[in-house]
């Protein structure tokens, strides 16, 4: 049954597809029956399908998608067909860019706004609890000691960044607020 | 490269303008403040029920007080880099200062409790605090007591 007839990918893609009027199915019907090389593509057709259902379902499943698009990446591969394939997103690309050039912006507004701020002492400690090794002393500034127990906490409550008790001593801790947020405590022993 | 061209010319304008508008806007802002200045006891007695609103005061080590009584209760306007003096019950003088309005919205605030001619009793307090939330000054000796001094910047709201 070969022969050396090629029917065109699209008609016969639109084919399998059932896209063709009567009369075109007709003629590219009787042409694939009369050739081997255009069952094999009828063939590799039905089997991309069914890659594509296959991957359809899983993600139906809720299967995850970056598996799902893997599957149906090496289906195309595995099955070339003249209407399927992977196309490099240009827009995409562009879009990327503007949104650099945004965020540039952006970096360069904050970083303007944070060299315009005035300088500040250097932080001293975020800040300190009584059981966890904070020191004072008499006459000079009071820092946590062990700065692996320096407690970290979003912006909420208050903390000792730096304290001076002068001729007195002193401890600083944390009570906890309403919202469990940390409180900082000075508290000061008058000599 | 339509688009991007000018993104590219408008962003450090637009980025000079933010920076410029932040500044300006930071220059005029004004933060309330609250110091209240507590007498606490360890006899019997009573809790001014005003210090509900600071459930911190309940829990330790400020529960070993057995009474509260408020003594001052004011209220400031803090500008950044300007002093604000609050006189204390004990002759002392509680200045504060609001440093500076952090880009998180948490206030650097800088105390200190000194008594003319004398050695100052506290020379340098630097706090962060968040809108609302206080942070407290204890044990100067007072009346029998120990004065709890709490300083609330902002509000929550702010």
């Amino acid at each position: 049954m070969s022969t050396d007839t090629h029917i065109d990918d699209d008609k016969l893609q639109r084919f399998y597809d059932g896209e063709l009027t009567e009369g075109e199915a007709l003629v590219v019907g009787r042409d694939v029956d009369a050739s081997d090389l255009e069952q094999e593509r009828v063939a590799q057709m039905e089997r991309l399908g069914e890659v594509l259902r296959a991957g359809a379902d899983a993600e139906a499943d809720g299967i995850d998608a970056n598996a799902l698009f893997l599957r149906i990446e090496r289906g195309i591969e595995a099955e070339p067909a003249p209407r399927l394939k992977l196309i490099e997103g240009r827009k995409r690309k562009n879009r990327n860019t503007a949104v650099v050039a945004v965020a540039m912006g952006i970096a360069a507004a904050v970083a303007i706004a944070f060299l315009a701020q005035p300088a500040t002492e250097p932080e001293i400690a975020d800040s300190a609890h009584p059981d966890e090794g904070d020191t004072a002393l008499a006459g000079g500034n009071v820092a946590v000691e062990d700065p692996t127990h320096v407690q970290l906490h979003p912006p909420g409550g208050s903390s000792v960044e730096l304290v001076e008790f002068g001729a007195n001593t002193g401890t600083v801790f944390e009570v906890e607020g309403e919202r469990g947020q940390p409180l900082a405590v000075v508290w000061i022993a008058e000599e | 490269m339509k688009l991007v061209t000018p993104i590219l010319r408008i962003a450090p304008l637009a980025a000079l303008a933010l920076a410029l508008m932040a500044g300006h806007a930071e220059a005029q802002e004004r933060v309330s403040a609250e110091v209240i200045v507590v007498l606490a006891k360890e006899s019997a007695g009573t809790v001014d029920p005003a210090l509900a609103d600071i459930p911190a005061l309940q829990r330790a080590p400020f529960n070993a007080f057995q009474s509260m009584e408020i003594l001052d209760r004011k209220r400031e306007q803090l500008r950044e880099g300007v002093d604000r003096d609050v006189e204390l019950p004990n002759g002392r003088t509680l200045r504060i200062r609001l440093q500076r309005v952090m880009p998180d919205g948490r206030y650097r605030v800088q105390v200190s409790i000194n008594r003319p001619e004398a050695d100052a009793y506290l020379p340098l307090l630097q706090v962060v605090t968040a809108p609302g939330d206080p942070f407290f000054v204890a044990g100067q000796s007072h009346r029998g007591g120990t004065l709890v001094i709490g300083v609330r910047v902002g509000r929550a709201s702010d």
